[in-house]
């Protein structure tokens, strides 16, 4: 039992260490002064109040989208769409709030953020139901949809929702009402944390202590099983489906009463890739998931911040980021593998990662 | 009209390319998602390459060298270290544009964009007459074709093709067969990797003669979903990749004719919706014939 939750903590610990120092091997052949860099990564993300700050902004966006993931990923069900169901949950709540107006901001703000969760739901099972009554492979189908989110909010931004206050270039909309934001520019406040909390919270007690979560947990690991169990699959599927869109699309609403204030076509362009490596760096868990959004987040803070202190550019510190995509879902190296393969062998593939956890608490349902 | 046409297949040949390379690599059994990257690889290299030394032959032949390296890293992590290729495919796209970004400043001092002289040859010589807009097409377009020629043979008419696509439709049946999988997706990822260098150097010298930061802008995903689109079938790509060039070129026409009837955007759209459409369709098609249904992403915690 140990020794399983070991392993789901130190493999993607030991993905981000080797990562790391491949990053930084990298920048000491080009010439650049590591030590430097780590300083200035340090200096852009923790050191300080404001860094600290920053570093939170970004962790918020990765954190929100990143527990719905986790949840889809358990379940099986593979949704990359969480960009498209963002932006699709900021433009839901921007029309709320551009539409409220002057009324009271307890009216229109909990009503915007409602829009948003739904629209970004919808989205979602836009893809899900595809899956769930056709079959059609949601990979493909919630990644389209982000391609077309990302037109929608285009035209948007350029169309109906422009700013007319604007020198009718840039693609950004009106600004809400200042009365209806929830933090100010910073994107840190104490409402925008207590949203997080609730969300981290409500994702563990799901995930961990319901007969849901349970559930979620065995049509990812066996669907023909799970039916057997007398599972729902397709209603479990839907849930999932809906539960990571409205993450995305309360993400998205955050954004635009949070720091934002007003929507930009292409805001935030890599954040829903990323929250898909959170999930993976997180072990699909919501404490993991709140590790790992934080990891990124800082990250991302300190890549605003590097250029201004040293020579190495934006792009350096992503190259960090895509050193870990690449080998977060890395399974084992082959020696390891086949050594674990003769001590076992008659498990298939993949079966030997099933957690002890997991298989104790499915003993517990067969039973019952 | 001659000139819409060349306008479509000029927006259509990088996506052409670089779905026939998607396509050998989904035939095999991957999901090739890091197209974008590649095709962003092979952009910058062969720019690079021909600024510092002017020779369009070397550049062509280091762009293919770098995108078989990045091919071969792809398979070592989906096959051997049996890595998630949807996850790795599209952290290569990443990794990509942050690669060639920092590259870029790293040789080139700024992130500006980067100019050359080099130019790919055109064919066709028409100065005047009603035809004259073929001129402009590049050799690449014609090679375009002759790949989605070659392509069609190999894949029905050669031992090995159809090797290929069993690997694809049924990797146990294949191994059974004696097929070594792993041999040959290493084979169908370093074929995608070409043609995504040939995608690239298209993109950067048929008309724009430079690189700039993620200058690719989605293409690859482009030819991801033409590789769809098309059925997985040479023809069919072909198909897919014109119609997307022709729905580029439209946007560009509507933008300056339809002006405000109908947003450039949702023209842009339809790929994307399309692609939905027939993804459902095909999936009501196959569950007709009782193919089963994709499984569950697995591996993944």
């Amino acid at each position: 039992m140990i020794a399983g939750r070991a392993r789901r903590v130190l493999r993607p610990l030991s993905v981000v260490v080797i990562a790391i120092a491949l990053v930084l091997l990298v920048y000491g052949l080009l010439g650049y002064s590591v030590t430097a860099v780590v300083d200035g990564v340090l200096a852009g993300s923790v050191t300080s109040l404001p860094a600290a700050e920053q570093t939170l902004r970004w962790t918020v966006p990765l954190l929100l989208m990143g527990l719905g993931i986790a949840v889809a990923f358990r379940a099986g069900y593979f949704n990359v769409g969480a960009q498209g169901q963002m932006y699709v949950g900021a433009m839901a709540s921007l029309v709320v709030g551009l539409w409220g107006d002057g009324r009271a901001p307890v009216l229109v703000v909990p009503l915007a953020f409602v829009a948003a969760v739904l629209a970004g739901a919808v989205w979602s099972l836009a893809a899900g139901l595809l899956r769930l009554l056709l079959g059609a492979d949601e990979v493909v189908t919630s990644l389209m949809l982000n391609f077309v989110a990302v037109l929608l909010l285009q035209w948007a931004t350029s169309g109906p929702l422009k700013s007319r206050a604007g020198t009718g270039q840039a693609a950004t909309t009106e600004s809400i009402d200042a009365a209806y934001r929830i933090s100010s520019s910073t994107g840190t406040s104490v409402s925008i944390f207590l949203i997080c909390a609730a969300v981290v919270a409500a994702t563990a007690i799901l995930v961990d202590w319901t007969r849901t979560g349970l559930e979620i947990s065995l049509v990812g690991r066996n669907p023909v099983m799970a039916r057997w169990q007398g599972v729902n699959s397709t209603g479990v599927g839907l849930l999932v489906f809906a539960f990571s869109g409205g993450c995305a699309g309360l993400a998205g609403a955050v954004e635009t009463f949070g720091p934002a204030g007003s929507l930009r076509s292409g805001f935030s362009p890599q954040v829903g890739f990323m929250a898909v490596v959170v999930a993976l760096v997180g072990g699909l868990g919501a404490f993991g998931v709140l590790l790992a959004a934080v990891f990124f987040g800082a990250l991302r803070a300190a890549s605003l911040y590097l250029p201004v202190v040293t020579d190495l550019p934006q792009s350096g510190i992503d190259l960090l980021s895509g050193a870990i995509a690449l080998l977060i879902t890395v399974t084992g190296i082959p020696v390891v593998r086949r050594r674990q393969r003769r001590r076992r062998a008659p498990s298939v593939d993949g079966a030997s990662d099933v957690p002890d956890r997991l298989v104790a608490q499915h003993r517990e349902v067969v039973t019952r | 009209m001659m000139d819409l046409l060349v306008l479509c297949l000029q927006a259509a040949t990088p996506i052409w390319l670089a779905a026939l390379g998607g396509l050998i690599a989904q035939r095999s059994g991957v999901l090739h998602l890091g197209l974008e990257g590649l095709m962003l690889c092979g952009a910058f290299t062969v720019v690079a390459v021909t600024v510092r030394t002017g020779s369009l032959a070397l550049a062509l032949l280091i762009a293919i060298g770098v995108n078989l390296v990045v091919s071969v890293v792809f398979w070592l992590l989906i096959s051997k270290l049996k890595a998630n290729a949807i996850i790795v495919g599209l952290a290569i796209s990443m990794t990509a544009a942050a690669a060639t970004t920092f590259a870029l400043v790293n040789i080139f001092g700024s992130q500006a964009a980067i100019h050359t002289d080099a130019a790919l040859p055109r064919p066709l010589d028409l100065t005047n007459g009603p035809l004259a807009p073929l001129g402009k097409i590049t050799v690449l377009t014609y090679v375009a074709v002759a790949l989605t020629v070659a392509a069609l043979l190999i894949l029905t008419r050669t031992r090995w093709g159809l090797r290929l696509s069993v690997c694809g439709v049924d990797e146990f049946a294949a191994r059974s067969a004696g097929v070594n999988v792993v041999l040959t997706r290493l084979v169908a990822l370093c074929v995608a990797g070409v043609c995504c260098a040939l995608a690239g150097t298209e993109l950067a010298l048929a008309n724009v003669q430079s690189f700039s930061e993620n200058m690719t802008q989605g293409r690859g995903y482009l030819a991801f979903i033409a590789v769809l689109l098309g059925g997985v079938s040479p023809a069919g790509v072909a198909a897919a990749s014109v119609f997307f060039g022709l729905a580029d070129g439209l946007g560009v026409r509507s933008q300056l004719g339809l002006h405000g009837v109908v947003p450039v955007q949702f023209i842009q759209m339809l790929p994307y919706l399309c692609t939905i459409g027939a993804m459902a369709a095909a999936a009501v098609i196959n569950r007709r014939r009782g193919v089963a249904p994709p499984t569950n992403a697995d591996d993944l915690t």
